[in-house]
Order: structure tokens, then C-alpha cells, then sequence
């Protein structure tokens, strides 16, 4: 029953929301990119830089650039980590946002470590479940 | 201190108090302790049909909107499988054992916790159950304000909810929207009397089932319960079913070195473990003091801190699965996450309308139930403190707390206008709800689950409470228990509570900046000083007249 924080920060989904009004468009060679592979990112119209966002709005959010010589419609980026991922095509000058979007970026092959935290989580949680269960079905037993 | 005279009693109860204590003079105040819990104990009081029906309460009690949302709005946070670590040793160290002592002091006394406390410390340990109930209150106004609005998006889910074209009277929203936004039929609702109507609705329903005490929570639960469970299990099914879902799960879990550092990483961990138990509202006290004499409560808190961990895990699968499959941005707060995001997740769902329309009436219902399960422990924890200190009936009882807490939960959903430009919460209700929240929830939770334990573990002495627990227990706490509560909790507590504080007032950018000064208020801005200034005033005033002015105890 956890509610703090509730509405901070509530409208930091503003912007993206309302980026399609301004009729830019992010267009990705892949829907869902793979974590250290090339992926080619197509603007609609031409921009100098490109500000990427790995887990964004999180205590462990890592922003990256990917910048040009000359504005231009056409970037390659290799996504450094895998997760929710901003784009947001920046004004070099004003330094405002244009537009953004959001993608997730796979890993690269199965996260064996999250399958392990995974798995060892889940015995845990329903293996108490069990056995507290065992345990009280076993009182009313006796 | 009064000298007592040994007791002879033969009770099961009595006895395996007697055989840990001290009987010499200076360790009295304990004797007196366990000669009052055998003289006043409440050999007449309800309790429940049966041990499963106290566990679906309970853990119905625990799990509640934050296990949805908060959790994984959390996890995300923290960096995902970063967060697991502190997670589960949170769940060791501080909610389980917590928990135990709330059981432990609901089913030895049998009394709610104010009068529980009374038992074990003294007045003044009664003033501070008050002054939880007090707090407890605060929640329950604003929680069933929001429940209010989940129901209104539950019913929107067959109305404009997955609809384009929608605008609300704020200046972002004022043009028709161009896709279906969850975000503007919420301010849209927000700015509208309706969930006046829906809040009216939620409070009905609580009192109704509370009406007839521990037979009619049983019977809700025994429905709400399972249905929640499986409503939740619908969603992961569906979420981890579509391309990249299973990847979604795995970011849930996958760790980041960086974080286990993050000391931000451990005071979230500890945090969400406190909150998402429902620890420190003194619920779980008198659920348990409607338990049969010989019951198991190490087991019983084992099973309702797994339970409700369990269904976080499963909610957290669901929430990842779509965040991801849809590249969802969770913005970092909880009402966002559930009223908008996982909306938008859902209206991706499917090119079939009645499927998305069906998924979103699904998870809003889901949140509804979590909630109203949640709500009954949060009413009938007061119900029955007022029953016990006044004497009163139930429904006399309930008529008390409806008579402030309806007017109250009205308050938070106001729908007048104070900041159309949406800087801030856009409605005085909203506007009220953030700040309540924002200083009720961060510290009263926690300063009572430290006084609790610096109760038990100082006062009345830790190792009465492990023997009292260890009595019908399958499995038994060893010594370490006493440690556990009488320094590891506190400790951990404090600095959780005092890093709260110290992120308050900070310096950043050349300026300081504190809870709230960046909303625009307008002629409003008085309520930043004026909600915590009423929020103590009126619950000390409510804790020092039920303790000293009231009452036939």
C-alpha cells in the first residue's frame, strides 16, 4: 500500500506526449534494437545532435550524445545498454527539446545474471509461500 | 512502580510469560506488564472463523495500490535487479520482524493498538497508538480519494478512456488529443464532480462490509482476494505473451553494479518494504487481535510478508513486461504509472477495441479491489480503537469515522482549478492529496514502526515478546530476535527517516529548494505550511483527548 511521491515528477510525461503535435518524427531501423548492435536513426527533419537517455527519470539514468559536423536527417547509434531508452532531438542553440521518443533497447543474448536474480527471487518468495502454507494447513490438521 | 506479588495462574498464556521473566525489582515495570495482559485481556472479543480468512484479510491489508505500482515504479528506479538485494534483506531484517511485533502485540493483548500499547508501556505509549490512528485517518481519506478516481478510470475503460479526441480544461489538454490519452481523460476527470460520486461510492462499500465486523471482512476478502490474484495473473500472462515481454522481466531483474552502491538504491529498498507491508498503521495489530488464542504468528507474518512480496514479484512481471514491449517512460511516480502508462500499455494491446476496453476495465477493477482490501484494515483499525477505549458499538463506531473522513476524502477531490498550466497538481484536491501524502506517508508510518520497536525491544523487553510469539510457533525465533529489535530496527529506521529529512531543504544550482517551491500556487501557497501544521496540530490534539479525556479503560 505504497503511495508517496505521488504526484511528483507527474508531469514529466508532458513533453513526450505532446512531441507528435509538432509533426517531428524519430524513425528507427529497428523497433526493438539490441544492445550493442548498429541501429540507423532518421529524422524528419535535419538536427545536429541527439540526446540519448538510458533509463531515463531513474536514479541510474546515463545520458549520452550522439552529435553531427552538420545538421543532418540520418544518425547511427549503438546502444550501450539495454532498457527503456529517451531520444531526444535537441536545438544546438536554444538547447530545447524537439521531440522525443522512447525505445527499448534488448539485450544482447539471455541476461543469464537476470535470469539467476530471477529464478532465485521466485524460490524464495513462493517457496515461503509453501512452505508457511504447509506449515498453517498442517496446525488446523492436528 | 508498584511491587506486584507473584502471580498463580495456570493458563497456557500466562504461563510461558511467566517462565521469561525477571521477577526482581527492577525489571517490575516488566511484570507489570504481563499481569495486565492477563488481567484485562479481552476473553469475550470477535475473532476470525478461521486462520485462512485472517491471512486473506492480512495480506489483502498489505497488499494494496502501491504493490502494483509503487513497487515496480520503484524497482525501476533503483536499477531494477540492483533493487533486489536490499529487497529481500529488507524483507529479513526489518518486515518480517516488524511485522511479528505487530502481530504479536494484536494477539497477546487482544486489543487494537492504541490499547495495546496502553498494555505493555503505559499511557504515554497509548498516546503515540493514537496519534498513529490519527495519521492512519490522514491515509484513509486520501486513499479512498483515490480509489474514487480508479473507479472512475475503471468505469471510463467502457466510456472515453481508449477514445482520441479528448481535451480537459488545462491549457496542455486544451487542444483534442490526437491518440487516446489516459493522462487527459484523468485531468479531465479530475476537474469534474464525478469523483465526488465515485468516492461516495467507495466509502459505501467499506462501511457496508465493515458493518458487521470480522464475518463480513472474511466473506469480502474470500471474493476480492482470489480475484485479485487472478486479475493479476491475466496481465503477466498477457504482458509476458507478447514480443520482448519475457525481456521486460528479465530488465526487472537484471542487476547494475552501480546501484548496490547508491545508498538512494538501500533507503528505496527499506522504504518500499515498510510501506508495502502496511507496517506502522497499527491494521495488522488488531487483525491480529481477532486471532484465535493458540495461533502460529511467526507463521502467520512469514506468510503475509511472502504473500504480499510474492504478488509484488508477479505485479512487477506484468507492469515490466508492458513497459517495455511498449517503451513505456514510468516518469517516476506512482499515480502516473497506473493512470496513465500501464493505460497506454493497454491500449497497444490490441487493433480490437472491446479486448482494450476489457484489459483496461480488467486492471482498473484489480486496482480497485487491491485498494478496497486495503481500506476495509485501514477503517477497522479505528473502528476497533474506538470500541475498545469508548465502550461504543460498531456502528456508533463507524458513524465516528465517517462523520470526519467523508468531508475529508471530499476535500481531495475538489475539482476547482488552481493552476491550469499544469506546473503543479492542476485541482485544489490533487493539490491537497500531494502535499498530505508527502508528509504523512514519508514519516508517520516510520516513526511509529521506531517507537514500536524501541517499545517492545527497550520497555517491555524484546525477549518477553520473542517467548509470547514462540509459543505456538512451528518455527521458533532464536535469540537473535532480541538484537533484531532493539537495535538493528531503530538504527535502520532512524537513518531512513533522518535522510528523509535531510533531502528536504537542499542547495542545488545556486539555490535552495524545498518540497513544493517550484508549484505554482498562486494566492494557494499558504497550504505548503498549512496541511503539516494541521496534520500535526489535529492529530496530537485527537491522540492527547483519546488518551487522557476520553474513555473507560
Amino acid at each position: 500500500m505504497r503511495l508517496n511521491y505521488l504526484v511528483t515528477a507527474l508531469f514529466c510525461l508532458i513533453p513526450p506526449l505532446i512531441c507528435p503535435l509538432e509533426a517531428r518524427l524519430i524513425t528507427l531501423s529497428e523497433n526493438m534494437p539490441i544492445e550493442g548492435t548498429q541501429v540507423i536513426i532518421t529524422l524528419d527533419q535535419p538536427a545536429e545532435k541527439i540526446v540519448v537517455q538510458y533509463r531515463p527519470n531513474t536514479e541510474l539514468c546515463i545520458s549520452d550524445t550522439l552529435r553531427a559536423d552538420s545538421a543532418t536527417t540520418t544518425f547511427v547509434w549503438h546502444p550501450a545498454r539495454a532498457g527503456v531508452t529517451q531520444l531526444s532531438v535537441v536545438d544546438s542553440v536554444s538547447g530545447k527539446t524537439l521531440t522525443s521518443c522512447s525505445v527499448s533497447v534488448q539485450f544482447n543474448g539471455l541476461s543469464t545474471a537476470g535470469l539467476t536474480v530471477m529464478i532465485i527471487a521466485g524460490l524464495i518468495l513462493f517457496g515461503g509461500v509453501g512452505l508457511s502454507f504447509a506449515l498453517l494447513f498442517r496446525q488446523k490438521s492436528a | 512502580m508498584r511491587k506486584m506479588e507473584k502471580p498463580h495462574c495456570q493458563t497456557d498464556e500466562f504461563t510461558i510469560f511467566i517462565d521469561g521473566c525477571d521477577f526482581g525489582d527492577t525489571q517490575s515495570h516488566k511484570f507489570v506488564f504481563l499481569q495486565n495482559i492477563f488481567l484485562t485481556m479481552d476473553h469475550t472479543r470477535t475473532s476470525w472463523n478461521s486462520k485462512l480468512g485472517f491471512i486473506l484479510a492480512a495480506s489483502g491489508s498489505a497488499i494494496g495500490l502501491g504493490n502494483i505500482v509503487f513497487f515496480s515504479s520503484n524497482a525501476y528506479q533503483h536499477g531494477g535487479g540492483a533493487f533486489y538485494l536490499p529487497y529481500f534483506l529488507a524483507l529479513f531484517v526489518l518486515g518480517i520482524p516488524i511485522m511479528m511485533l505487530e502481530f504479536g502485540l494484536g494477539a497477546t493483548t487482544r486489543k487494537s493498538f492504541p490499547l495495546a500499547l496502553r498494555q505493555v508501556a503505559g499511557r504515554r505509549a497509548e498516546f503515540v497508538g493514537w496519534w498513529a490512528i490519527g495519521c492512519a485517518a490522514f491515509i484513509t481519506m486520501y486513499y479512498l480519494a483515490i480509489l474514487g478516481w480508479a473507479f472512475g478510470m475503471m468505469l471510463g475503460a467502457f466510456g472515453s478512456l481508449f477514445e482520441s479526441g479528448q481535451t480537459a480544461p488545462f491549457t496542455p489538454f486544451s487542444e483534442p488529443s490526437p491518440e487516446p490519452s489516459a493522462m487527459v481523460f484523468f485531468f479531465r476527470q479530475l476537474a469534474t464532480w464525478n469523483p465526488l460520486i465515485f468516492t461516495l461510492i467507495i466509502w459505501g462499500l467499506n462501511l457496508l462490509i465493515l458493518k458487521n465486523g470480522t464475518s463480513s471482512i472474511e466473506k469480502a476478502v474470500k471474493i476480492f482476494v482470489p480475484l485479485m490474484w487472478l486479475c493479476m495473473i491475466g496481465l503477466i500472462i498477457r504482458g509476458l505473451s507478447l514480443e520482448g515481454g519475457f525481456q521486460g522481466a528479465l530488465y526487472l531483474f537484471t542487476p547494475d553494479v552501480r546501484g548496490i552502491t547508491d545508498p538512494g538504491v538501500w533507503r528505496g529498498a527499506f522504504s518500499q518494504m515498510f510501506f508495502s507491508l502496511s507496517l506502522g498503521l497499527g491494521a495488522l495489530t488488531t487483525y491480529a487481535s481477532y486471532l484465535p488464542k493458540k495461533s502460529d504468528l511467526v507463521n502467520n507474518a512469514m506468510l503475509v510478508s511472502f504473500l504480499n512480496c510474492s504478488f509484488e514479484y508477479l505485479a512487477g512481471l506484468a507492469v515490466f513486461s508492458l513497459l517495455f514491449v511498449f517503451a513505456l517512460n514510468p516518469a517516476g511516480s506512482t499515480l502516473s504509472l497506473s493512470f496513465f502508462v500501464i493505460p497506454q500499455g493497454i491500449n497497444g494491446l490490441s487493433e480490437l477495441p472491446w479486448i482494450v476496453r476489457l484489459t483496461g476495465f480488467g486492471f482498473f477493477a484489480l486496482l480497485v479491489m487491491a485498494g478496497l482490501t486495503s481500506s476495509l484494515s485501514l477503517i477497522e483499525n479505528p473502528a476497533s480503537a474506538l470500541i475498545d477505549k469508548l465502550g461504543i458499538s460498531r456502528n456508533k463506531a463507524l458513524t465516528l469515522i465517517a462523520i470526519p473522513g467523508i468531508p475529508g476524502s471530499i476535500l481531495f477531490v475538489l475539482p476547482f482549478i488552481i493552476d491550469p498550466d499544469l506546473n503543479g497538481n492542476g485541482t485544489l484536491g490533487l493539490t491537497l492529496l500531494d502535499i498530505t501524502d508527502h508528509w504523512v506517508f514519508s514519516y508517520s508510518l516510520l516513526t511509529i514502526g521506531l517507537i514500536t520497536a524501541l517499545i517492545i525491544g527497550w520497555w517491555t523487553g524484546a525477549e518477553q515478546m520473542r517467548q509470547a510469539l514462540n509459543q505456538y510457533a512451528s518455527i521458533k525465533l532464536g535469540r537473535w530476535f532480541n538484537p533484531f529489535i532493539k537495535f538493528v530496527i531503530p538504527a535502520i529506521l532512524i537513518s531512513v527517516i533522518l535522510s528523509s529529512l535531510a533531502g528536504e531543504l537542499h542547495y542545488e544550482n545556486g539555490a535552495w529548494t524545498y518540497y513544493g517551491s517550484t508549484y505554482k500556487l498562486g494566492s494557494y501557497w499558504w497550504l505548503l505550511a498549512a496541511v503539516p501544521t494541521i496534520w500535526i496540530g489535529s492529530t496530537l490534539t485527537f491522540a492527547w483527548v483519546l488518551t487522557y479525556k476520553s474513555g473507560r479503560v
